[in-house]
């Protein structure tokens, strides 16, 4: 299994997406699937995107990554699986994360790969702050909605 | 006995830094942090009921026992992707 430090601050770049593409294929591979998350340009009312600034705990989420690793290992028949992250300041048409998976048969492929982009939204402490042409931020709203984590208080 | 509490995202801007300190007494858990942490920043307060705990880098609950020298991470709903 391919360990590697998946989180990164510098740019991801197209060329970079196809070296990891090159990078997880083996002769026993028949399917690649791939994910590539791409900022946009949202609009919020009369203001745009320009960019999101992604803060993470890095520490915290390449223990995740390896373990999910080795749930998606477990669960479907893979060869390799590679994940990048980029955090900081990312622009609108920019990379963001990069999740390629590397199996015999293409249904493997699909699933895991859908895995781990839905272990990343939905536990990965990463945040994003969205950046607008008229200068203001703001922390994004996750896609789904919260309820209140009850403390037992 | 003394924990590390993390901030992250909308809780490091309400706390006006990305850690503290606190001391705590022994056998505490997550919801003593809780208190003391309100009690000096009620900024705070709006946002720790949607917060998940992580502690020493892996989620717990707030009624996770502490230890002396434990890292405390308060984990505002995640946006990544």
């Amino acid at each position: 299994m391919l360990r590697m430090r998946a989180v990164t601050g510098d740019p991801i770049t197209w060329e970079d997406v196809a070296v990891m593409q090159r990078h997880a294929t083996r002769i026993s591979s028949g399917a690649l699937a791939s994910f590539i998350g791409v900022v946009r340009a949202d609009k919020r009312g009369h203001r745009v995107v320009q960019a999101l600034e992604y803060e993470g705990y890095p520490d915290m989420v390449q223990p995740q990554i390896d373990r999910w690793f080795q749930e998606a290992h477990n669960q479907w028949d893979l060869t390799t699986i590679q994940i990048r992250y980029r955090l900081g300041l990312v622009s609108v048409g920019e990379i963001s994360v990069v999740v390629i998976v590397a199996a015999s048969h293409r249904r493997d492929a699909f699933a895991a790969c859908r895995f781990i982009v839905e272990r990343i939204k939905h536990d990965a402490p990463i945040w994003k702050r969205e950046w607008f042409d008229d200068g203001t931020t703001q922390w994004s709203q996750c896609d789904e909605h919260h309820d209140p984590v009850h403390a037992d208080v | 006995m003394v924990v590390t509490v993390r901030f992250f995202a909308m809780l490091k801007d309400a706390a006006g830094a990305d850690r503290c300190d606190l001391e705590v007494p022994e056998g505490s858990d997550g919801l003593e942090v809780r208190r003391r942490l309100v009690s000096r920043c009620e900024k705070l307060s709006n946002y720790l009921d949607y917060c998940r705990v992580a502690v020493n880098r892996e989620y717990g609950s707030w009624c996770t026992p502490l230890r002396h020298g434990d890292e405390v991470s308060l984990i505002p709903p995640v946006s990544g992707g």
